[in-house]
């Protein structure tokens, strides 16, 4: 049921047709699916069969997600070495990524070192910009604080903020501030309020871009991988055609479409966690050969194409 | 138990059976214990008297054992035995329980005084959550 949509990102295209009622989203997800959703129909290939973007993206932008600096034991005992892979990838890529948002969990233990490290290898990246959210380990020790003197210039409250870009608007929000025993991510009050404002005045046919860390949908209860009150965030963009979800938190690429809205979660640069309920706990998978680790790390890769006003989200690991 | 003996013999000889009849329903044992005391050693001395500590390990996103009762006095140390971060947090401010980041095997002690229930989280994996029952 979950590849059920009735929607179509930004009405008639081009070639004349009205889609509304579609959903056209590309996506890698895992190292060996692709699928692609038309209509309603969710259909897979092989990885490196030829699923690709029927149009040329107008623009790029990498996330990366969860680089854990200070984090150094099993299975990867030098997170700071493959956090620069993934800058060294996207340097590599065909087209220049217009900026890179990192969704959150950029420290293990939120210490000064530890940011600047995440700092330096983020400006090894060729993109025009970097655009950041905190995860939990980012703010656990101090409210925030350090966070927000690194990384919050220009951010409003705990750290959220939004932007546009070439017609797309982006939002940062924080979901991992004040969490209550027992529960999941929490957007609050206040956070709500300023993105009920920042929404109003914007077209409904503007695709948006939401990027958090934590999950913004209940992908495993149990282990807190979800956002308490993020339906009603995701209330006050229901009435955009199109919606992209951008998470990280949970260390392995994920989609989901639901009506309009598109979610996705990112890989960790730095190790990967188990799926849902497949281990004890959601820690650290230790038993990764030391040749398969790169494998289990990645990236995703966002094309946009204004033309059709959608997004193609391209999961990608580090080898 | 042998550690509480040879620590503070005065006061175990003074409690007598009472400390090996499980030594933590004596609420009057803390009172008698500290009078002498230096005003350093009284938390000591009321925690040695009450009987004993506890140990709640930190294992697999889990407190075990979730729920502990103790006697007024009690020392309990949390060990985290993860390989990520975790904490003891209480769940509103301001927080009796606070330990910070403890990191793979660090620990966090606390000598509960008072009788009452006493709910903390993580505050990093907040799903994770335990209590302590003093009485």
């Amino acid at each position: 049921m979950q590849n059920r949509h009735d929607h179509k990102s930004a009405g008639v295209s081009a070639d004349g047709i009205d889609r509304r009622g579609f959903l056209e989203c590309m996506a890698w997800v895992g190292t060996g699916v692709a699928w692609s959703v038309r209509g309603g129909v969710l259909s897979s290939s092989a990885f490196g069969a030829d699923v690709k973007p029927a149009e040329k993206a107008d623009f790029t932008f990498v996330q990366i997600s969860d680089s854990h600096i200070g984090f150094s034991k099993e299975p990867n005992k030098d997170v700071t070495a493959t956090m620069r892979q993934a800058a060294a990838k996207i340097n590599a890529m065909a087209e220049r990524p217009a900026f890179l948002l990192h969704t959150g969990d950029l420290t293990h233990l939120a210490k000064p070192d530890e940011f600047d490290t995440c700092a330096q290898v983020v400006k090894e990246a060729k993109v025009g910009q970097a655009f950041f959210v905190p995860g939990e380990h980012d703010v656990f020790t101090d409210d925030a604080k350090s966070y927000l003197q690194r990384y919050g210039k220009g951010t409003q409250g705990t750290g959220w903020h939004s932007f546009d870009y070439k017609g797309v608007h982006f939002v940062g929000l924080v979901n991992v501030m004040n969490l209550k025993a027992g529960g999941l991510g929490v957007l609050g009050k206040d956070q709500l309020e300023w993105l009920k404002k920042d929404v109003a005045g914007l077209a409904a046919s503007t695709p948006i871009v939401v990027f958090a860390h934590v999950p913004l949908w209940t992908v495993y209860e149990k282990w807190g991988w979800g956002t308490e009150d993020a339906e009603q965030a995701l209330a006050l963009l229901r009435r955009f055609g199109s919606v992209t979800v951008l998470n990280g938190h949970i260390h392995q690429a994920m989609q989901k479409v639901e009506g309009k809205v598109t979610f996705h979660t990112a890989r960790s640069t730095a190790f990967p966690q188990p799926e849902p309920g497949k281990a004890e706990s959601p820690g650290p998978v230790r038993n990764v050969a030391a040749d398969k680790l790169r494998k289990t790390l990645g990236l995703a890769r966002v094309d946009f194409v204004q033309k059709t006003g959608s997004l193609a989200v391209v999961d990608s690991t580090l080898e | 138990m042998k550690r509480t003996i040879f620590r503070l013999p005065g006061v175990i000889a003074a409690l007598g059976g009472l400390v090996l009849a499980g030594c933590s329903e004596q609420a009057s044992a803390p009172a008698a214990g500290p009078k002498e005391a230096p005003s350093v050693m009284a938390v000591d001395a009321v925690e040695t008297a009450a009987g004993k500590t506890e140990q709640v390990v930190i294992d697999n996103f889990t407190y075990r054992p979730a729920a502990v009762t103790v006697a007024a006095g009690t020392k309990v140390t949390w060990v985290n035995h993860d390989d990520v971060p975790h904490t003891v947090t209480s769940p509103s401010k301001p927080r009796m329980l606070d330990s910070g980041t403890l990191d793979t095997d660090q620990s966090f002690s606390h000598v509960f005084t008072t009788a009452g229930t006493y709910e903390y989280f993580c505050a990093v994996h907040p799903k994770m959550t335990g209590k302590i029952i003093v009485k």
